[in-house]
């Protein structure tokens, strides 16, 4: 059959593939079963198609067991469904999935907001620093006193006391700087593997030496001169 | 199982089972085992894999079951696994190499050459060589339509595209495996 006899010109052959599924209405299909009767080209376009259909129909006459069923039923029983169990567990794994990224963001972050506000901040700050139970209480009192030189042994104290407390903090913020590094260090590698903990011990340890110039200099702007004069 | 729970909708014997009443689910395999069957022999053409493949859909839309209360038309929700799964397996059996449906690669070329009658075995070896002419769209429009024997309308709420567009993805798959027996030489 050639190309132009497959798709032979037919005014009817339009209606073929709706009346093949039953979907023309009454007065076009009975308009187009008098087509036929007059076209066999037509005609046997259909009787192709139905060909085609009803071998299609013939070789998928097949029943599923009667035991089939049973089998499935068999199957799901070794998954129970009870009511909203997916959903439940969903829920509950997400509720730990949540849990566990905000341990994650507790344990990566806090240090990380402690560094920046513990670490960097005095670092601009500190020359100003007289804050109480920040160990500067002492050089604060000592200051205050030294216009009464009836407690001037209480200002030496209180100076001695100052010198005491600003190596104390240095002390106190190489501890802290060395365990947070190695937390910060240990977390980074636990959450980005392959990370450069190497250069945020190089940051810390550059920052940690500011903070001692910092102190330095505060000592021996405030400190030193008090002690010469007391 | 009784009558009564025979004539329950899909709906409503989903409510029963999500209730605890698992057994009930048989009433829903029995209900569409073999039009499920049918179409996913349209992409195994062997029914062992077939009756395979339609359990562990079953199985599978049973585990699911909570999704489906969102989703609506319980049938529409089955036919879409099962086409998606077939889909999945005859690719799986591509990449194995497994030859699907040997017995139709016999041709039965006595009987095609001694009688005028192409020989009902030769003829569906064809048709299925024609469906594999067909594109994606085509295969599981054709498939639901004429093995699941799906109306327009369900196959519409399966495949979830317009009416018109399923209407002529089985017009034009009718007429490539029309066009496929002709080039074989089984429609004159």
């Amino acid at each position: 059959m050639s190309e132009a006899e497959y798709n032979h010109d037919c005014t009817f052959r339009r209606y073929l593939q709706d009346y093949l599924d039953g979907a023309l209405s009454t007065q076009d299909e009975k308009a187009f079963i008098k087509h036929l009767d007059e076209c066999e080209r037509c005609l046997s376009e259909v009787q192709q198609y139905r060909k085609i259909a009803s071998t299609i129909t013939a070789d998928v006459d097949h029943s599923v067991g009667d035991d089939f069923e049973k089998s499935v039923l068999r199957k799901i029983r070794s998954v129970p469904l009870q009511k909203g169990t997916h959903i439940h567990m969903l829920q509950s794994l997400r509720k730990w999935v949540y849990v566990a990224a905000a341990a994650v963001v507790l344990v990566a972050i806090v240090p990380l907001v402690i560094y920046f506000i513990t670490l960097k901040t005095p670092v601009e700050s500190t020359p100003n620093v007289t804050a109480k139970g920040d160990g500067f209480f002492g050089l604060q009192d000592a200051i205050a006193a030294t216009s009464d030189k009836t407690i001037r042994t209480i200002t030496e104290g209180a100076v001695v006391l100052s010198d005491t407390a600003i190596d104390h903090s240095v002390k106190s913020i190489t501890t802290i700087t060395d365990s947070l590094n190695d937390n910060l260090r240990s977390n980074l590698v636990q959450l980005v593997p392959g990370a450069y903990p190497q250069n945020l011990t190089g940051e810390l340890e550059s920052t940690m030496n500011v903070i001692k110039i910092n102190l330095q200099k505060f000592y021996d702007d405030m400190v030193t001169p008090w002690k010469n004069i007391i | 199982m009784g009558e009564p729970m025979q004539q329950l909708s899909d709906s409503q014997v989903i409510t029963r089972i999500l209730d605890g009443a698992e057994d009930d689910y048989a009433v829903l395999v029995k209900r569409y085992k073999n039009s499920l069957c049918r179409v996913i022999y349209g992409y195994t053409r062997n029914w062992d894999d077939a009756e395979d493949l339609t359990q562990d859909v079953f199985i599978k839309v049973y585990k699911n079951l909570e999704r489906y209360k969102a989703k609506g038309n319980f049938s529409s929700w089955l036919f879409r696994i099962a086409v998606n799964t077939s889909i999945n397996f005859i690719k799986k059996a591509r990449l194995r190499s497994v030859p699907l449906r040997e017995e139709l690669l016999v041709i039965d070329t006595e009987q095609h050459n001694d009688a005028p009658e192409v020989s009902m075995q030769n003829m569906t070896k064809e048709i299925y060589g024609g469906l594999d002419t067909l594109n994606q769209n085509e295969k599981k429009a054709f498939v639901l339509y004429h093995f699941g024997k799906k109306t327009y309308e369900d196959i519409t709420a399966v495949l979830n595209k317009p009416m018109n567009t399923i209407k002529s993805y089985i017009h034009r798959a009718r007429k490539k495996i029309r066009r496929h027996l002709i080039q074989k030489g089984i429609f004159q």
